[in-house]
């Protein structure tokens, strides 16, 4: 069994965005729905990016291989995918982009698979255009990924309308057309939040089995920790626009330095706990695109908060004590031991 | 199945009601049809034995049923002014209404397709902007405005095609062609209008869709998700509106006629309007709505070919 990310050299990676920022423009001005975002991943890892809604997970997966529309687009910064400078590909070029590099999963399969397309048809249309095969042989071809994405009776199934089939099973005819073209980065946009909770982990492990058995590297965007800390490598936390926690999914989960990462912990119901133990959740919303506060766009909801954080906005930072990469924005970091020491400098700061 | 029979049943349901509508308005048409016929010096001993032979005396029910008996048989009576079978009339005017409304239709799909396509794989830029400005343009000038402006460039100043006349394919296929030209035209560029907006519209809604994003991600280029994922389902609509838009082009065809001189079933209908020809006008009435509900019974029965979901629901 190939393993993921551990045989890895740190030097291969598979995608770096750099200072990426993407603002729309609109009638109330220029949103910017994703903030100067800079993140690194190695070849075959797994990647979470998670955050509430809106706040700008989605645009940036679409981003990363230019699939948003972009008559009213502006895109800064660059993205690297596997050597392949993305913000700079012309129309043709980003074609055979889709055709042989990148795939994408949608969350909401019934609308993202055509209505009125047989299974089958949609499926052999992402063959078609990666590979030069006889049509008899495209057949096969697409009862034989039907199998592997765990469909029954691939046969019969690939003559339904998407109509047809379960939830589950339109799920995976969609992970079906996107590993169609042996991809080597497949992006699945929050894959599991409409379907059935007992569906789901069937379909994450599906996607974590296709990710190793091809190799390919796999974001996976959700807003479900449980989720990302199932399946993921490497954890990017978001919130309105920007990436405010990043590292390897064991550090960031169970030692949050960003306080928003550890509100959000605290929002996830948990069998284990007593049920006396109150669920969590993060007071008021996240802050308007179009006026946001001047210093951490956290700040508001932040229990932790103090007065630097209202007028000055945090870089991503790395911290430098731990062998992995572990980065956050946040001035008053949550951490047992380091936070008193870099309290107390932030204050003395302050104070001269 | 189940689902056409329904259908067939609600169209044969349709007819017979708009029938007896038919009936009852033209009977509500001032005048006898007798007096008519004889003209004003008639005596009313004339008056009164044409009446009888007409069958006018007879209670209206009954006349209804005699008419409608026959109406089946393909008996359709006589005009009263000219004394020639219903039949007959009907069998020389209907193919030149037919070429009309076919024409027009083809034309106008001919030219819209390819617009609409065009237009919605680039919304909103200059291509678009210029072709919606044209087809309202069209939309909100009546035929009997373009028909004549269209006849004074062809066919006074260019010469190209006649300015009015009729010759039947079977005669001259060429100079047919030539008649038809205009008259196809101005029916043709309302609905050309009509149709590029829809489809227009449809396409560019289709292709924010997550389908068509998807599609994308495949790898297809747009003009290809434009007929290969959005066609179908844009033609649902646009099946829809042409139902709609043949029917009420049966009766703009009348007007065209009129305007053209072509002896079609308008200029056969408002001759028989103005003689009172209770016949002529009953049998052409009941022949369109029987044209008009079948197109949308064919409308509603595509709908099922079209889109597999709709042939699960019934």
């Amino acid at each position: 069994m190939k393993k993921t990310s551990k045989q890895i050299e740190p030097n291969e990676n598979a995608l770096t965005v750099n200072n990426l920022s993407v603002s729309f423009k609109t009638e109330r001005g220029l949103l910017k729905a994703v903030d100067s975002v800079s993140f690194t991943i190695p070849k075959g890892s797994v990647l979470g990016i998670v955050g509430e809604s809106g706040s700008g997970k989605t645009v940036l997966c679409r981003t990363l291989i230019r699939l948003l529309p972009e008559s009213n687009l502006n895109i800064e910064g660059s993205i690297d995918l596997f050597g392949i400078n993305v913000t700079e590909l012309r129309k043709r070029q980003l074609r055979q982009l889709y055709k042989n590099v990148a795939s994408i999963i949608f969350q909401d399969p019934l609308t993202a698979l055509n209505p009125v397309m047989k299974v089958k048809h949609q499926i052999a249309e992402s063959l078609k255009l990666h590979t030069e095969t006889s049509r008899s042989q495209r057949k096969q071809e697409v009862i034989d990924i039907l199998e592997l994405v765990g469909i029954p009776d691939p046969q019969i199934k690939a003559n339904c309308y998407p109509h047809q089939l379960s939830g589950g099973q339109r799920q995976r005819v969609m992970i079906a057309c996107a590993i169609a073209s042996s991809p080597t980065l497949l992006i699945a946009d929050e894959p599991t939040t409409a379907l059935d909770t007992t569906i789901q982990l069937q379909i994450l492990q599906l996607l974590k089995s296709l990710q190793k058995l091809n190799q390919m590297t796999l974001i996976l965007v959700s807003h479900d920790l449980g989720v990302v800390n199932y399946i993921c490598d490497y954890v990017a936390v978001m919130y309105a626009g920007k990436l405010v926690e990043f590292g390897k999914t064991s550090d960031v989960l169970d030692h949050p330095y960003m306080p928003y990462t550890k509100a959000l912990l605290d929002c996830m119901p948990s069998l284990s706990k007593p049920k006396s133990h109150k669920l969590q959740s993060i007071p008021n919303s996240m802050p308007d695109p179009f006026s946001l506060p001047l210093g951490c766009r956290f700040a508001p909801r932040c229990t932790y908060v103090q007065s630097r954080c209202v007028i000055e906005s945090p870089k991503l930072i790395s911290d430098s004590s731990e062998a992995n990469i572990h980065e956050y924005a946040c001035f008053f970091p949550i951490k047992p031991i380091v936070s008193k020491v870099a309290l107390t400098s932030q204050t003395d700061n302050e104070n001269t | 199945m189940k689902f056409i029979i329904k259908k067939l049943s609600i169209l044969i349901v349709t007819v017979f009601i708009a029938s007896i509508f038919g009936f009852i308005f033209e009977h509500l048409i001032p005048g006898n049809p007798a007096v008519a016929i004889l003209g004003p010096q008639a005596t009313p001993h004339n008056v009164a034995v044409l009446t009888t032979k007409l069958g006018l005396n007879k209670s209206p029910v009954q006349q209804y049923f005699t008419w409608i008996k026959n109406f089946f048989t393909g008996h359709f009576g006589y005009a009263y002014s000219s004394g020639d079978s219903v039949k007959t009339l009907i069998a020389q005017s209907y193919t030149e209404t037919l070429e009309l409304i076919v024409g027009s239709q083809v034309l106008a799909f001919l030219i819209a397709i390819p617009i609409s396509v065009r237009a919605a794989v680039k919304p909103n830029k200059i291509f678009d902007k210029f072709t919606s400005v044209i087809s309202f343009g069209f939309y909100s000038f009546p035929a009997f405005v373009v028909a004549p402006i269209l006849i004074l460039i062809f066919a006074v100043k260019l010469g190209i095609v006649p300015a009015s006349g009729y010759v039947g394919p079977s005669q001259s296929i060429g100079q047919n062609i030539k008649d038809m030209a205009l008259p196809c035209i101005t029916l043709a560029l309302g609905s050309f209008a009509v149709y590029s907006q829809i489809l227009r519209s449809e396409l560019v809604n289709l292709l924010k869709e997550d389908f068509a994003l998807f599609a994308k991600s495949k790898g297809i280029s747009k003009y290809k998700i434009v007929f290969k994922h959005c066609f179908r389902l844009s033609s649902l609509s646009l099946v829809t509106i042409s139902g709609l838009q043949i029917s009420t082009l049966i009766t703009g065809a009348f007007v065209i006629e009129y305007i053209f001189q072509l002896p079609g079933l308008g200029t056969l209908i408002i001759n028989a309007i103005n003689s009172k020809d209770y016949l002529v006008i009953q049998a052409v009435s009941v022949l369109v709505v029987m044209a008009v509900a079948t197109i949308n019974t064919l409308v509603d029965i595509s709908y099922a070919f079209l889109d597999p979901r709709i042939r699960r629901e019934n």
